[in-house]
């Protein structure tokens, strides 16, 4: 179609709208919600590497994270003190509706490239408290779900292994025996996917195996439909994870009691887990 | 009855006997396939079998449209990319976009002659010869969404951040594309399009990007769009109900994350009415009739407009809850 033909198409009605200017309220920075300075560190150069991931700047992040490990500074501190906190601040403005998603990727890219430049200077892994399996449902191939709870599994100091997406049931049975993971995520964005989470249940019990519990979550899944299979437990956003496989490994927590203890595990309010 | 009329007259506020109950989202079931001896790939790519699926749940069940394709990837593979069209269980998906790059989006000339565009209009066709009074109602990929799959998910959702002009530039380009589909599937006699915008959702967008990013393009498209018109967006869209309510369709389809009587206030100066929200997943794949009807009863007393499933129903949805949902709503209009 030429742009003569189109022209003559569009009516040019809705323009007045269009350019309308919402007035907004006055813009607070990130750094000054209360809830993110309690988070946020006050002794240099953690505190200026934190704040560059909450402002989602890799480059900068990077910089500085190389700098701090030239003139001496721990990676493990650095991991701990300055990146961990960085993301922790920005799982709490995405809770608090200030931050969405593409916040969360940017941020999560700063983040994980800098621990990266830290365990370079390590020389190996950082230690983890444990291992945890995600995978997406068989059928699936949307994963910005599944490389969320990644990175914020491994903000957790969690070893996360990523089977990837599209992901067959006996493949997550062959992971189970393999890494024997204290805790497994699988996520699907669909209706016509989330029935692959029965599927993988079934063929771990068929292969007499058991998880502590199966985290499911993901645009379509609900709660009740995930609640209708044993292993599993509904996990409503990404950064909950870490918060759930904590309270298996010092707890000893199971799938029923992730399922009933869920707000007090993961620390808020959750509309979903409210009777 | 004239479903056609009815859907008409609901989706332009006036006040009908019976709510309709269609489905604006893909409606392919594993139920219906078997009872036509049709299957997934094949009734993606033949418009015959197309044809049947498209009004299986009328036929089998009573739900008052034919609803074509069952999957959001016929402008992708139009437009080049490789699309897995899968089987029973698994639905088409973009597989490989041959673009990188904004300007790169540019359909040919014989963009509506390729891929799987002409067994959508010859669908259209075979439907439109079948049925006089059942509404006929083709879905198409939003922009946003249809960029998601040209330029890759991710990187859209970074550069929702990074390089906001080269996502302007994409969604820009895939407007132009659709408006080629579109005229496409009104020539052949479509009586609803439905815009489908699950990218759009709110759980990956910012809503104010939704206003000043998503929005305009939206405009452009329902107002290019010159039969009746539906938006749906997946996942909780409370937040930008009021902007998806002010682009301009006929309606707007919500799932049941939304509050319905709470958004029918907030768009009660608005010339639109709300489709949904029968769950999916909680109660018509994996409820029993009662909770089903459940549902449907709540659905109306909420006061929405026109009973619809929440999203693309899913393949493996029995039928006997399809039939439990329209039988409620016929009990509550004492049909």
């Amino acid at each position: 179609m030429s742009y003569k033909d189109l022209e003559d198409k569009i009516t040019q009605d809705k323009i007045a709208i269009r350019y309308n200017v919402v007035a907004e309220g006055a813009a607070m920075k990130a750094e000054d919600y209360p809830e993110v300075k309690e988070i946020l560190p006050t002794e240099e150069p953690f505190r200026k590497i934190a704040l560059e991931i909450l402002y989602e700047d890799k480059i900068n992040a990077l910089k500085d994270v190389k700098k701090s490990l030239e003139e001496g500074y721990s990676p493990i501190e650095l991991i701990n003190n300055a990146l961990m906190k960085g993301i922790d601040a920005v799982s709490t403005l995405y809770t608090k509706g200030v931050y969405f998603l593409p916040d969360l990727m940017l941020a999560g890219d700063a983040m994980m490239e800098s621990v990266k430049e830290c365990e370079k200077v390590l020389g190996r892994k950082s230690d983890t408290k444990g291992t945890v399996v995600c995978f997406v449902a068989e059928g699936d191939p949307h994963d910005i779900g599944k490389n969320l709870i990644l990175m914020f599994l491994r903000a957790g100091g969690f070893e996360a292994i990523d089977l990837g997406r599209d992901v067959a049931a006996q493949r997550v049975v062959e992971a189970v025996k393999e890494y024997d993971p204290l805790f497994m995520t699988g996520t699907a964005l669909m209706t016509t996917t989330m029935t692959a989470f029965p599927k993988v249940v079934e063929a771990l019990k068929e292969a007499g195996l058991e998880v502590p519990a199966i985290g499911c979550g993901g645009g379509a899944v609900r709660k009740d439909y995930v609640e209708t299979m044993d292993m599993t437990v509904y996990g409503v956003e990404a950064y909950h994870t870490p918060k759930l496989a904590d309270a298996i490994l010092t707890d000893n927590k199971n799938w029923e009691d992730l399922r009933k203890e869920y707000s007090d595990i993961v620390g808020e309010f959750v509309s979903e887990y409210a009777s | 009855m004239n479903y056609k009329e009815n859907l008409k007259n609901a989706l332009t506020g006036q006040t009908v006997e019976r709510k309709p109950f269609v489905s604006v989202t893909q409606l392919g079931t594993i139920d219906a396939m078997n009872h036509y001896g049709l299957k997934w790939p094949d009734a993606h790519k033949d418009a015959n079998q197309m044809a049947t699926l498209a009004s299986s749940l009328y036929e089998l069940a009573g739900l008052e449209c034919a609803r074509l394709p069952f999957c959001l990837t016929v402008e992708a593979e139009a437009l080049g990319c490789d699309v897995n069209l899968g089987s029973n269980e698994r639905v088409p998906e973009v597989e490989i976009s041959p673009f990188e790059y904004a300007d790169d989006i540019e359909a040919t000339d014989d963009f509506t002659k390729r891929g799987r565009i002409p067994v959508v209009l010859e669908a259209i066709d075979i439907l439109k010869e079948k049925y006089e009074e059942l509404p006929i109602i083709v879905g198409i990929t939003g922009p946003f969404t249809l960029t998601g799959h040209l330029l890759g998910i991710e990187n859209l959702v970074r550069y929702m951040k990074t390089d906001i002009e080269e996502v302007e530039i994409a969604v820009e380009n895939c407007v132009d594309v659709s408006m080629d589909y579109i005229e496409e599937i009104q020539n052949h006699g479509a009586d609803v399009i439905c815009v489908n915008e699950p990218t759009a959702s709110p759980e990956l967008i910012a809503p104010d990007d939704f206003k000043s990013l998503i929005k305009p393009n939206l405009e452009d498209l329902a107002d290019y769009i010159e039969v009746l018109k539906v938006l749906h967006i997946c996942g909780s869209t409370q937040p930008i109900i009021k902007d998806m309510a002010t682009c301009g369709f006929d309606g707007i389809s919500v799932e049941e994350a939304v509050d319905i009587p709470q958004a029918q206030k907030e768009i009660i100066e608005d010339n639109c009415v709300i489709l949904g929200n029968i769950s999916t997943s909680k109660t018509l794949l994996s409820g029993n009739s009662d909770e089903v009807k459940g549902d449907v009863k709540k659905a109306i007393d909420d006061g929405i407009d026109i009973l619809a499933p929440s999203c693309g129903i899913a393949p493996n949805t029995p039928l006997d809850n399809i039939k439990a949902a329209i039988s409620e709503r016929n009990e509550y209009f004492n049909l």
